[in-house]
């Protein structure tokens, strides 16, 4: 019985593929696991996924498997794991050149601008970068992010369709010669005449009260004077000139306010942007 | 502007469900209390300088004869005292004294608060020290419309 | 023994040496080849995780058995478990949408019974309470459950608690047999508050009544010296025909004071009753040993 028991387990053993876990369960095999990482990812359960491929075993893993699971630290915002297994891929591989453009993309989203500029212009790969549309249009569009020195607008818009142009050329414009408002005009007309600064600056009906108090103040310190009221006339007078120095200083800061919200817009306008061309990569066909 | 904005929010809400599982969580400490929404005023008076120490026992004074009794009066998340006590810290004792001043100005402005600052509740509005010191690298731009859960 | 029988205790022997070896062979391909046998192994480890508190782990291999599981069998216990999971680990909107998905394929009365309270549960740790309401409503009235009337009226108390309404509560958890410990702990906050409501009315009779009635009593002096002083000064003012200084001064400042009097009672009153209730809250959290959400 013994020898029987022995000679089937070892035929069975031989037979039957190779388990991944240690215990008798069959859906922790290799085809067992791909497939339930594969919808775990078209479910967009980026980190279960990602962690379902690495149980297999770094030798049976093909290049597909391994660019996913870059794909999903890069998207849950690992982009140390991400850069670590997106660099590994080989230069043979199909995924070779959608994996540095997603190098690319997260140089972008760490917001290491003049990284990714030395990236894609004397990087290893700077050949098939500047050959790939994608590349380029992030390269320019970074200038846009920090304050380096930008191009000159006919090189800037070349690499972009068509049907991008006309928001490339908005953002350009912004970016260059921003909207804003100077602080030390506004500080100037507030002091010729109260309130005119922060109309300038846009809050119109912030400026009306700042003439209504300080001409109020003005009028019932002249008023008091002429009454003989000396010390309420000081007192009214002192506090006209404090609402006259607080407008001409808060024009000053509704300026710098008004440049920062330009910023920010800007900021959001381009992000915004870049989202929906999802950073300018195409879609990958892995869950049709 | 608004199309933008919800724009932005389409693309981060969209994957909703999912996104909660993209960092490893561990058990939640779930409490049955609810937060306090009641803000206590700072009455401590450090000493770190005589304008400091004066400046903040006359407020202090204010709060508790006055400001106190009187209600809640004033639009504004950071009230106009403790704007002054902040600006004064954060600069010096005139120009603590001019951003006030401003500040009450816009204080009297009852129209289209809105559309230009910022909510932290149902009628107070966040308008913090940071914007008004003259130093650009501190601000920190946030639109109206929105909510904040104050500091 | 004879030729025969030797030769048919033999075939006897092989006969069931050949039965044992089928028996080996049929187990072996039992777990190779027909997944479906492992299911129960995988829920057992699932389970396992979900006892030792690997709440994300457990989804995960719950997640597994649901992906595998072509019959449906597990699929109320895998979704009922994943909802588990995410309400331990605060994440309870999830919670809700796995425990709607165990609702649909219960088995029977009791379970969906269980799971429908676990969504009023974590509906009450959501502090949406207006729906837990519903849903307790729904049950209520719903015949298969009428054998669970008490469960219904214990988690409507709770309800109310988390609604911060105790007086509410205490009336649930007293329609109870016998006196409930929750009932008693429900009227001693609802004693120890103070009504808002009447605050505010006694300091809109005279000011500085309501900050006496919650015990702020330094606040009501200042609030009824102000007003008495103010509206003195302006009334003095119009009676010496100074109208307009009567006026103004009425305005800005004994207004202004009343104003701040009708808010502060209010507000005392609803201070103090907060810092009751976040102590029984406190309380019923970590010393409380029945049914809690």
């Amino acid at each position: 019985m013994n020898k029987l028991f022995l000679i089937i387990l070892s035929i069975v053993a031989i037979v039957f593929p190779q388990n991944v876990d240690s215990s008798f369960n069959s859906l922790f095999q290799k085809e067992n696991v791909i497939k339930f990482a594969d919808y775990l990812f078209c479910e967009k359960d980026y980190l279960r996924s990602a962690n379902e491929y690495l149980r297999i075993d770094k030798t049976l893993r093909d290049e597909k498997i391994n660019f996913k699971i870059a794909l999903s630290f890069s998207i849950v915002g690992d982009y140390v794991s991400a850069k670590n297994i997106f660099e590994r891929i080989t230069g043979s591989s199909p995924y070779y050149k959608s994996s540095r453009l997603e190098l690319m993309k997260i140089f972008f989203l760490e917001e290491k601008y003049p990284e990714l500029r030395e990236f894609f212009q004397v990087g290893n790969d700077k050949i098939i970068l500047q050959n790939e549309p994608t590349a380029n249009k992030l390269y320019y569009i970074s200038y846009l992010k920090d304050i380096e020195e930008i191009p000159s607008f006919n090189d800037f818009v070349k690499p972009y369709d068509f049907s991008e142009q006309d928001e490339i050329n908005t953002l350009y414009k912004m970016k260059i010669n921003p909207p804003n408002k100077n602080p030390f005009s506004a500080s100037l007309l507030s002091a010729i005449i109260p309130g005119a600064g922060k109309i300038y600056t846009g809050e119109i009906s912030d400026g009306i009260f700042a003439f209504i108090t300080t001409g109020l103040f003005s009028f019932l310190a002249y008023d008091n004077f002429k009454a003989e009221h000396d010390f309420r006339g000081w007192l009214f007078s002192s506090l006209a000139a404090m609402f006259y120095a607080g407008n001409i200083y808060g024009s000053y800061a509704s300026a710098q306010i008004y440049n920062a919200r330009i910023k920010y817009e800007f900021n959001l306008q381009l992000d915004s942007f870049l989202k929906s061309k999802n950073y300018f990569i195409p879609e990958y066909d892995f869950c049709k | 502007m608004k199309i933008i904005f919800v724009l932005v929010l389409f693309f981060i809400l969209s994957p909703i469900y999912a996104q909660t599982d993209w960092v490893k969580w561990e058990k939640a400490d779930l409490s049955y209390r609810k937060s306090s929404e009641f803000d206590k005023r700072d009455y401590s008076i450090s000493g770190k300088s005589l304008s400091e120490t004066a400046i903040k026992s006359i407020t202090v004074a204010y709060w508790f004869f006055i400001s106190d009794v009187d209600g809640d009066n004033c639009p504004f998340s950071p009230s106009c005292s403790k704007f002054l006590v902040q600006a004064i810290n954060e600069t010096n004792l005139p120009q603590g004294m001019l951003m006030f001043f401003d500040r009450f100005t816009r204080d009297l402005n009852i129209f289209n608060r809105v559309n230009k600052y910022p909510r932290t509740g149902a009628v107070h509005y966040h308008d913090p020290v940071y914007l008004y010191t003259l130093d650009e690298d501190k601000i920190r731009y946030l639109p109206p419309n929105t909510f904040i859960k104050s500091e | 023994m004879t030729f025969v029988s030797k030769i048919n205790s033999t075939k006897r022997i092989a006969a069931s040496k050949f039965r044992e070896a089928l028996l080996v062979i049929f187990m072996l391909m039992n777990i190779y080849i027909f997944p479906q046998a492992n299911l129960h192994v995988q829920y057992d480890y699932a389970g396992k995780l979900f006892c030792e508190e690997k709440y994300f782990d457990a989804i995960t291999e719950f997640k597994r058995l649901q992906f595998f599981d072509s019959l449906n069998q597990y699929s109320f216990l895998s979704n009922k478990l994943i909802g588990m999971s995410y309400k331990q680990g605060g994440k309870l909107n999830e919670a809700i949408n796995y425990f709607s998905k165990a609702e649909v394929n219960s088995p029977n009365a009791d379970s969906l019974f269980t799971v429908k309270l676990e969504i009023i549960k974590t509906n009450l740790l959501r502090r949406t309470i207006y729906r837990a309401f519903n849903l307790l409503n729904e049950l209520s009235v719903d015949a298969r459950f009428n054998s669970k009337k008490d469960q219904i009226i214990y988690w409507k108390g709770w309800a109310y608690i988390f609604n911060d309404d105790w007086e509410k509560a205490a009336d649930e958890f007293d329609k109870l047999e016998g006196e409930h410990e929750l009932k008693k702990l429900c009227e001693n906050v609802s004693n120890a508050q103070y009504s808002p409501k009447l605050a505010k009315v006694l300091s809109y009779i005279l000011p500085g009544a309501g900050q006496f009635y919650t015990g702020n009593y330094v606040s009501g002096i200042l609030s009824f010296s102000w007003v008495a002083l103010w509206t003195y000064i302006s009334i003095e003012a119009i009676l010496a025909d100074r109208i307009f200084d009567g006026v103004m001064v009425a305005d800005f400042l004994a207004f202004r004071f009343y104003n701040g009097n009708l808010q502060n009672a209010e507000k005392f009153a609803v201070e103090h009753n907060f810092e009751v209730s976040d102590w029984m809250l406190k309380y019923l959290q970590n010393n409380y040993r029945g049914p809690k959400p």
